[in-house]
């Protein structure tokens, strides 16, 4: 049980990781293009 | 003839036709009656604003008519449980709005198109690191009760809808105790919404509790907020929407109408602001803590092991806090004393309430502070990430 709750909040803190940099470079793109 | 029927009709026979509830075992008319009183106590808390009065005054309403109509054959004669057997639409009046809206989630979408027609995203697109790092760490609570509830007795997938409590997020708590646990899922929702009206009691003794007076004092300008267009975030939220539709299916539909309620505020397309925020909002929450209300009766609340999902839910809620406090100071200290910690404990996700309270907080030490906009931003990516973990769970569990 306590690997399982390690693994999933593993991917939860990768997931938000990777959500905040698609929102990151969105933004960058989004200035660029303006 | 008269004489006939009298007869054959003793008083206590009378009673019991009149009132189905008197042919009850008495320790369930004595529960029922407590329930009943629980509801009208719930009422008049809504009605002195100490509970959220939008949720508790038709729940409140809605549990002393239920408990205390019986009639004999039918039971509690507003709704029935179960919503596979459609010939109940014929037969309970609020039967037809529960069918269609909370056999699929659909009252938790519309809430959330309404929370979105309300939210700003700005702080979430200038600061998402930031933003995610809090939000990740206010899931402790989320994360942590899985395995306690799991000790207490319960299964996986009623763990998990469980646990979900510490997301403090109402429409993901119904939403996903409804695909895992639907056996659970009145009084899971229901103790997600009681602790959720009940943020305002105790969030804010606890952000005093966990964070450094010297750190709730730290001022925040608002000149530092970077200006984003309205078109910026509605080229953001198509793409986000589209990203976490195809990471994350399970939870789309929330996501969905989250994002579509940004995109509608966004466009300024007043009608549909209007139509989302003052009717379908509000309807669904009003029909929401109503239908709730009514099908919180005793033979419910019993088989739902009530007393340990209470203590989970709160626990949850607290761990969850006390994490975001935690993910509060990190990054006041990564941010060499900028940022505020209070914007750790806004990402326990109760949007905007948990926001609204460190605001509040953040007053009281230093009244010049305004970070409610800054708030926001963790607040909105715990909506994200406690969808995602709903994603996790139901994937995993179902």
């Amino acid at each position: 049980m306590f690997v399982l709750i390690l693994i999933i909040y593993v991917v939860l803190i990768v997931v938000s990781v990777v959500v905040a940099t698609i929102i990151d470079i969105v933004r960058r793109v989004l200035r660029w293009l303006k | 003839m008269m004489v006939e029927l009298y007869a054959q009709l003793n008083i206590c026979d009378l009673l019991i036709k009149i009132f189905g509830i008197a042919s009850l075992p008495p320790n369930e008319i004595i529960a029922r009656l407590t329930l009943a009183l629980i509801g009208a106590l719930l009422l008049y808390l809504g009605y002195k604003k100490v509970l959220e009065p939008l949720i508790m005054i038709p729940m409140g309403i809605g549990m002393v008519s239920a408990n205390l109509a019986f009639i004999i054959g039918v039971g509690n004669p507003h709704v029935n449980m179960d919503f596979t057997n459609l010939s109940n639409n014929f037969i309970y009046w609020l039967q037809p709005f529960y069918t269609f809206m909370f056999s699929n989630g659909l009252i938790a979408c519309l809430v959330f198109l309404g929370i979105g027609v309300m939210t700003d995203i700005t702080f979430l697109m200038a600061r998402p690191y930031i933003s995610f790092i809090l939000a990740s760490f206010a899931e402790l609570g989320t994360i942590l009760t899985l395995p306690i509830a799991v000790a207490l007795g319960f299964n996986l997938r009623q763990a998990a809808a469980i646990a979900l409590i510490g997301g403090a997020d109402g429409p993901i708590v119904l939403y996903s105790s409804l695909k895992l646990a639907p056996e659970l899922f009145i009084p899971i929702t229901l103790v997600g919404y009681l602790y959720l009206s009940m943020l305002y009691l105790f969030q804010e003794k606890l952000d005093e509790l966990t964070i450094p007076k010297k750190m709730l004092m730290t001022y925040m300008d608002i000149k530092e907020l970077p200006k984003i267009s309205p078109k910026e975030k509605l080229a953001f939220s198509v793409i986000i929407t589209a990203i976490l539709s195809l990471l994350f299916p399970q939870a789309s539909p929330l996501i969905l109408s989250f994002f579509a309620g940004v995109i509608i505020k966004e466009v300024s397309i007043s009608r549909y602001v209007k139509l989302m925020d003052d009717v379908i909002l509000s309807l669904s929450t009003f029909l929401l803590a109503f239908i709730l209300g009514t099908l919180t009766t005793i033979e419910v609340i019993l088989k739902g092991e009530v007393l340990k999902i209470l203590v989970l839910g709160i626990l949850a809620l607290i761990l969850s806090s006390i994490g975001g406090s935690i993910g509060g100071i990190v990054v006041y200290y990564l941010s060499k004393g900028r940022i505020n910690p209070l914007l750790g404990p806004a990402a326990v996700s109760c949007v905007p309430t948990t926001a609204k309270i460190s605001q509040k907080v953040a007053s009281k030490y230093n009244p010049r502070n305004y970070i409610l906009a800054f708030a926001m931003g963790p607040n909105i990516a715990g909506v994200i990430t406690t969808a995602i973990i709903a994603s996790i769970y139901i994937a995993l569990f179902t």
